[in-house]
């Protein structure tokens, strides 16, 4: 059953079927939020948050047919940095853009796709690595990152756009 | 970056992980309500983010849900209820308790703790959601102290649990003129300069903005031409005669008499190193 009937199943209250999606996004959306909380009852406590919210708001994900991967992905990182300033949600969950365009999922599966993305990112030079690093798994500003690393604010944002790209690039290829 | 201009390239990042300033994330997400262009190149920003994340974590040490953790969460879904569960049971299986409930909101006998009591644990069951429940906080307050009538609490309870409303997020809208800004371009082997500016103001009659090279060591600052903005305050000037190898601390912009000035007069209205 691919994510579009799962989450069909979901939107009519099929639990089986949120067991099916908590099987197959649990542990990477739990490995996102311990990459970020470094602290398994925490990222536990946003894993479940996260996926609840797929249960009480499938229909979001059906209507627009969103990659559900891929969104929680962004949704569990989010959280995660939310938690680890202690402040609230900077954005509601379910207003979270959806990012589309291609089949994450399908491509998880397979493999090949995250290969090659593991592959541009081993090609990436530390000052292009660490600022990501930064700014994606600890929640810095590109201020904050400006300041730790020692590099103008411009060069910061560069180097943050020029590694995506080479994610996008990878990706494309 | 107003609701006119596009968002920067390399913003798109930051926006998405909230890594600008506050000011700059309220003008992003304004522009990003109108423009479709930079709403897509987000959503491609967050798919690469996506296969960032996914990437890194799976390359890194592996990692399980801790033990347990998937009863807890299958517990967890028999105890919250789902919009079209919700829907079900409020069209098929409860009209009665409903009128229970409006009957009850409605009678002499509602005392005002209970209400608040009541909308509290209403809202918890079928709304949950922390962020707007911690909204609600002072409204119920007021309904304890009792400044909102159980009519309009049940109106409440209406749309928090409606899967019928339409839910629209308000954000801040930035306020005030765009601030000046320039670009320059300045190569030394071969003396080349360009400068491109937007949201200049407009310029009095008999007055022109000059650029200035700003040298090291305290020396006397190079003029390096006038220009003048066009209707919308942009302006664009390449020079490809200026002296080359200058040793360049920065640059900067004054209002002078119109023909240019030989040094400049304050106030400095742009510069940057």
């Amino acid at each position: 059953m691919d994510d579009a009937e799962l989450l069909e199943a979901v939107a009519q209250g099929n639990q089986d079927a949120m067991a099916a999606v908590f099987d197959r996004y649990s542990r990477i959306v739990y490995c996102i939020a311990l990459r970020v909380l470094r602290e398994p009852g925490l990222a536990e406590d946003v894993m479940q948050e996260v996926l609840l919210m797929v249960w009480k708001r499938p229909q979001s994900f059906v209507a627009q047919r969103g990659n559900l991967g891929a969104w929680l992905s962004v949704v569990t990182r989010n959280r995660a940095i939310d938690v680890l300033r202690k402040r609230s949600p900077l954005d509601p969950i379910d207003d979270m853009p959806l990012p589309d365009p291609r089949d994450m999922t399908v491509a998880s599966e397979k493999g090949w796709m995250l290969d090659k993305v593991r592959a541009a990112l081993e090609t990436l030079p530390t000052e292009q690595q660490a600022p990501l690093e930064l700014a994606y798994f600890q929640g810095l500003s590109h201020t904050e990152i400006a300041e730790k690393t020692g590099s103008p604010l411009g060069t910061v944002k560069t180097r943050i756009r020029a590694g995506l790209m080479t994610i996008r690039k990878a990706m494309e290829a | 970056m107003t609701e006119r201009m596009h968002i920067a390239e390399t913003d798109f990042a930051l926006y998405a992980m909230g890594a600008l300033q506050a000011d700059e994330m309220a003008a992003a997400r304004a522009h990003l309500a109108v423009c479709a262009r930079c709403a897509e190149e987000l959503r491609q920003t967050e798919l690469d983010l996506a296969a960032y994340a996914q990437t890194t974590v799976q390359a890194g040490p592996s990692a399980e849900p801790p033990a347990g953790a998937r009863d807890r969460f299958l517990a967890r879904l028999k105890e919250t209820a789902t919009p079209a569960q919700s829907t079900e049971r409020r069209t098929q299986g409860q009209p009665k308790k409903q009128s229970v409930l409006e009957r009850w909101f409605s009678s002499p006998r509602f005392s005002l703790a209970l209400a608040a009591g009541m909308a509290l644990l209403l809202i918890a069951v079928s709304y949950d959601d922390m962020h707007h429940r911690d909204e609600l906080i002072p409204l119920l307050q007021a309904a304890q102290r009792g400044q909102v009538d159980s009519a309009k609490l049940n109106q409440i309870m209406e749309l928090l649990t409606s899967s019928q409303v339409q839910r629209v997020a308000l954000h801040e809208k930035p306020s005030g003129a765009p601030p000046p800004e320039a670009r320059v371009l300045y190569a030394g082997h071969s003396g080349k300069l360009l400068l491109t500016a937007q949201n200049l103001q407009p310029l009095p009659a008999g007055k022109t903005y000059e650029l200035w090279v700003l040298q090291p060591g305290g020396k006397a600052p190079l003029p390096a031409g006038t220009f003048a903005p066009d209707a919308r305050g942009n302006a664009a000037m390449i020079l490809a005669d200026e002296p080359a190898n200058l040793a360049v601390a920065g640059f900067a912009v004054t209002m002078e008499k119109e023909g240019g000035s030989d040094v400049p007069t304050p106030p400095v209205l742009l510069s940057g190193q």
